[in-house]
């Protein structure tokens, strides 16, 4: 482990092509850091929330940062930043206060894959998986009026997890 | 035996065969979104050739699929979804076949048990 945080960051124009290479790119930074299982559990949520700002920025740009500190155990974040649209915006406003109120977030996931079996469109799962399987806290702000900061944070002991 | 599923993409395989009452299906490689339309065929042959034909079980193996997104999870969804609305007389049981060194897989599988538990199990 290094003695100061470790981080990175990306301004790019994200299209799936680039989503799988960044993905790869993150696990492989992970792993200098973290346990296996914890890799894998980050490197999705990245992907995760990649794949998001593929599907919802307004003009493609988006800027993605992933800090590991140095505490123990230690903490992880990842906020990406990008333009979104009106209806976006409510759709993760919406989403993170279902998540709120649920019992616990796998409750709520599982209520989301009922929810979603029948939808034909998208997944609409991405955000509640980072939450649920990446087992970690996601917040959002709005700045500027239509920049959405999505930031992604949990804690990974020294043994892992 | 004859694959009556062989889809092949640049990073990703989907076989399946049949075995007496049973499916025998293999997914590898990276199941992402440039894998969508692929797994979306792969999933549909493999239960219109179980609702087609006696079928007892559907064995998926994913011990070679590196990564799944959400996208190409929910279409398993769906995919149990329709199982668990056929008549009881016509449901199949699912049966996944992980790796444990493949660690997503864990949290993502036990997900989808959780969705359908009496239809779905999991071998490790």
């Amino acid at each position: 482990m290094t003695t100061s945080p470790a981080y990175f960051e990306l301004n790019f124009r994200p299209n799936v092509i680039l989503v799988s290479v960044v993905r790869r790119f993150v696990t492989e930074f992970y792993r200098r850091f973290f346990d296996p299982d914890s890799t894998s559990r980050v490197a999705l949520a990245t992907h995760e929330l990649l794949e998001n700002a593929v599907k919802y920025a307004k003009d493609g740009e988006t800027t993605i940062r992933i800090q590991v500190g140095t505490s123990t155990p230690t903490t992880v974040e990842i906020v990406l930043r990008n333009r979104a649209r009106d209806e976006n915006i409510a759709q993760i406003r919406e989403l993170l206060a279902g998540l709120a109120r649920a019992a616990t977030p796998h409750d709520f996931y599982q209520a989301l894959l009922v929810e979603k079996a029948k939808v034909k469109d998208g997944s609409g799962l991405g955000i509640a998986r980072v939450v649920a399987e990446g087992e970690m806290a996601v917040r959002y702000e709005v700045v500027d009026g239509d920049i959405v900061v999505i930031s992604a944070t949990t804690t990974v002991g020294p043994q892992g997890r | 035996m004859t694959a009556f599923v062989n889809v092949r993409a640049e990073d990703f395989t989907g076989l399946a065969h049949r075995d007496t009452t049973v499916i025998r299906a293999s997914l590898r490689g990276t199941a992402d979104f440039a894998a969508i339309a692929s797994l979306e065929s792969v999933l549909a042959q493999i239960h219109e050739e179980a609702i087609r034909s006696p079928t007892h079980e559907v064995v998926v193996d994913l011990k070679q699929l590196e990564f799944m997104n959400s996208s190409c999870f929910k279409m398993f969804v769906t995919w149990i979804s329709e199982v668990l609305d056929l008549d009881e007389g016509k449901q199949y049981r699912i049966r996944l076949v992980s790796d444990p060194g493949m660690h997503w897989q864990k949290r993502s599988l036990h997900s989808l048990q959780c969705f359908a538990v009496d239809l779905i199990s999991i071998d490790t």
